[in-house]
């Protein structure tokens, strides 16, 4: 049983070789391969959590390298949470991947697409898994490095080369302070399962540089503007990284760690969580373009996970982090068979109705339901308990958080009143083929059911019924704002063009980074580089002069004396040569005499002494 | 087991003899192998199991290196036109 854990890891990663290798003699049948072995891949996640469900949790472990000081150990562990985790990886990456059958068929690098997708599951397993603290960096950079491979899949556009690149900064800055967090923890021998006696300082610092590298890989404030920017990517692989890999690896981490957070890094969660989900949900309400709206919702998700993991109430985070992923993907799958349908992502001019995309239609409806919180769709499960947690530890957060469930209802619903009508509209457009529509309806069932059938440590501990009622009619409220400004147009958009301009602009946060951060350096560089060249560069020419002149000097000592010496070794050496040059005939015999006298002598020394 | 001793020498003596006085690079070449089976006996000698896996080693080493001699024996004689050691003395120049 404890074998299936690297059996895990090892059948998408090994996949991801093979097409990656033999992608040329294997051809289209790649995506079979791929989809197949992800599905065998989730039966065997299926009896991992019915295991650790019925019996007890998973753990082995397997000696890697030791020094004289300390060992490592391939340590992989599997409880409830990692084994929930998995199946949701697994069964979004199924799902997207099926999708992609029909939404990248034909493009040129097909068979890469597939290899990249399997090895980003496998990185993500491997995340989930791992329990000792190298193992699992190893696989976060990973996991950096198939979104990096995955966003700039279409490296030809300018556009998908700097949102690759910028993702990979981004992400590796927030790495940085998880590494120095895990070099701290062998420095001081702390392990997440004792903890012991260690003081609170070291933990909160240990604790905040663990929360940058969440801050990073899940896009949260001050690091947000890789994600937005990461829609260059494939539709699918934005559904996969946004749903159950990349962003989730952030939460996923604050998850897994939860331990080590003290009070004082709790509530910079907190703040940072229930900030991020605001600025998120202000900046959907202006975007135009259908990706980048969900991509601002998932940020703003995202901060309510942090938020929930703020009010310690870690359980909640994972909960909403299970029900996101699955009403995630389904609306970027929706978002991405739009798209195949008019050729554009922009939604103002995008308009379609039940009767020409029904499937779309209906799935997109579910999905918005979820994302909004409105019973009985998954979201409003998951969101009720961060509420409520978020209730009890902060007020002011409570307050921004259901500012933001307002917006978050808002955003989404104008995106859904633009696009669609509810009448019937005469025509004709491209249908999603029929991988994609599998997909959809899959991820729209999940969606619903995920809410309903929760596991046991899911279940909600308070019963109280005001709280959600609230966030119920907040959300409602929002939905019906967005229905009278977007359908009827009863009311004008509130939102003045000044706040508007902010928006879209994302609060100027891209500014912050140039005028900031990049500029300063180049201004900082600049400044060195002028040091270097008038300082640094002159004494070295100076000492270059002096070193000269100093040779000329010993240049001529040297002729005087020590060449002589040098001429009277090489004419004796070469006197003494001549000499033993009579000796060799070039006769092998001769030789092989002497050797033999040679030997013969040297026994009879031996046997005499 | 004396006259073991006696009859390898006697070998490995004629051996040397040949491997030095001979003038052509086979008789050389038999000479030496002489010399390898007086060894051989040597190691037969005592009768232990070491010494017979020697044994054994030793002939390996030298059916290999026999085809190895012959091959550079028959190299040198293209090249050459002649196998007499005496007349190859391209070591001096």
């Amino acid at each position: 049983m404890n074998y299936l854990l690297p059996i895990t890891i090892c059948i998408p990663l090994l996949t991801s070789f093979l097409i990656f290798f033999f992608g040329k003699k294997i051809g289209e049948k790649s995506d079979y391969l791929s989809i197949f072995s992800t599905g065998i891949t989730l039966i065997v996640n299926l009896v991992i959590f019915y295991g650790i469900y019925k019996s007890q949790n998973l753990e082995l472990t397997l000696p890697w390298f030791q020094t004289s000081t300390f060992e490592i150990n391939i340590n992989l562990f599997a409880e409830s949470i990692s084994g929930l985790m998995i199946l949701i990886v697994g069964s979004v990456s199924l799902l997207t991947q099926i999708y992609s059958i029909g939404y990248l068929s034909g493009h040129k690098k097909y068979t890469k697409y597939f290899s990249y997708m399997s090895f980003f599951t496998a990185c993500m397993y491997g995340l989930i898994l791992a329990q000792d603290l190298i193992l699992f960096f190893i696989f976060w950079e990973f996991v950096g490095l198939s979104s990096y491979l995955l966003i700039g899949f279409y490296f030809q556009q300018k556009k998908a080369a700097l949102a690759q690149k910028k993702a990979f900064l981004f992400t590796k800055f927030g790495d940085l302070g998880l590494l120095i967090g895990i070099f701290l923890m062998f420095q001081y021998g702390i392990s997440v399962e004792a903890l012991g006696e260690t003081p609170k300082t070291l933990l909160t610092l240990i604790s905040l540089l663990f929360l940058s590298g969440a801050i990073g890989k899940s896009a949260q404030f001050p690091l947000i503007m890789w994600l937005p920017r990461a829609m260059a990517g494939p539709t699918p692989v934005s559904a996969l990284l946004h749903a159950a890999t990349m962003v989730a690896a952030g939460v996923f981490l604050l998850i897994k760690f939860f331990p080590l957070f003290t009070e004082t890094s709790l509530l910079v969660v907190l703040i940072i969580g229930s900030f991020t989900a605001l600025l998120g949900a202000l900046i959907a309400t202006s975007q135009n373009n259908i990706k980048k709206i969900v991509a601002f919702s998932t940020i703003s998700q995202l901060g309510f996970m942090f938020a929930a993991v703020g009010a310690s109430n870690h359980i909640a985070a994972m909960f909403h982090l299970e029900t996101h992923a699955f009403f995630k993907a389904l609306l970027f799958l929706c978002a991405g068979s739009i798209t195949y349908a008019f050729g554009t992502q922009n939604i103002n001019k995008i308009k379609f109705s039940w009767n020409n995309l029904p499937i779309t239609y209906f799935s997109l409806l579910i999905g918005c339901f979820a994302l909004s919180g409105i019973p009985p769709f998954n979201g409003f499960f998951s969101k009720e308990q961060i509420l409520t947690s978020v209730y009890h530890q902060n007020k002011i957060a409570f307050i921004i958080l259901l500012i933001s469930t307002f917006f978050t209802a808002f955003y989404i619903f104008r995106l859904f009143f633009k696009i669609t009508s509810h009448t019937e509209i005469k025509q004709e457009i491209k249908k999603p083929p029929f991988s994609m529509k599998i997909a959809i309806i899959a991820l729209a069932y999940l969606t619903i059911l995920t809410g309903i059938l929760k596991p046991k440590f899911f279940e909600n501990q308070s019963h109280d019924f005001l709280l959600p009622t609230l966030t119920t009619l907040i959300s409602i409220s929002g939905i019906f704002l967005a229905y009278q400004i977007f359908e009827k147009k009863n009311i004008k958009h509130f939102i003045t063009p000044f706040l508007k301009k902010i928006f879209n602009k994302h609060f100027y946060l891209d500014h912050l980074h140039i005028h900031g951060i990049v500029k300063p350096t180049h201004y900082i560089s600049k400044f060195i580089h002028y040091i270097d060249q008038n300082l640094i560069d002159s004494s070295v020419n100076g000492i270059s002069i002096l070193t000269l002149s100093a040779g000329k000097y010993s240049k001529k000592s040297d002729k005087k004396i020590i060449d002589r010496i040098v001429n009277k070794v090489g004419e004796l050496l070469k006197i003494f040569g001549q000499n033993l040059r009579k000796i060799q005939t070039g006769n092998v015999q001769t030789y092989i005499f002497i050797f033999l006298t040679a030997i013969s002598i040297l026994f009879l020394y031996i046997q005499l002494k | 087991m004396y006259h073991y001793f006696i009859i390898s020498s006697i070998l490995f003596t004629i051996g040397m003899y040949g491997a030095l006085t001979k003038k052509r690079a086979l008789q050389i070449y038999l000479c030496i192998e002489l010399m390898f089976n007086a060894v051989n006996i040597n190691f037969l000698i005592p009768m232990i199991v070491e010494g017979q896996i020697m044994m054994l080693f030793v002939i390996t080493i030298a059916a290999a290196e026999a085809a190895a001699a012959l091959a550079l024996t028959l190299a040198i004689y293209r090249l050459k036109k002649t196998t007499s050691v005496e007349k190859i003395t391209t070591l001096k120049n």
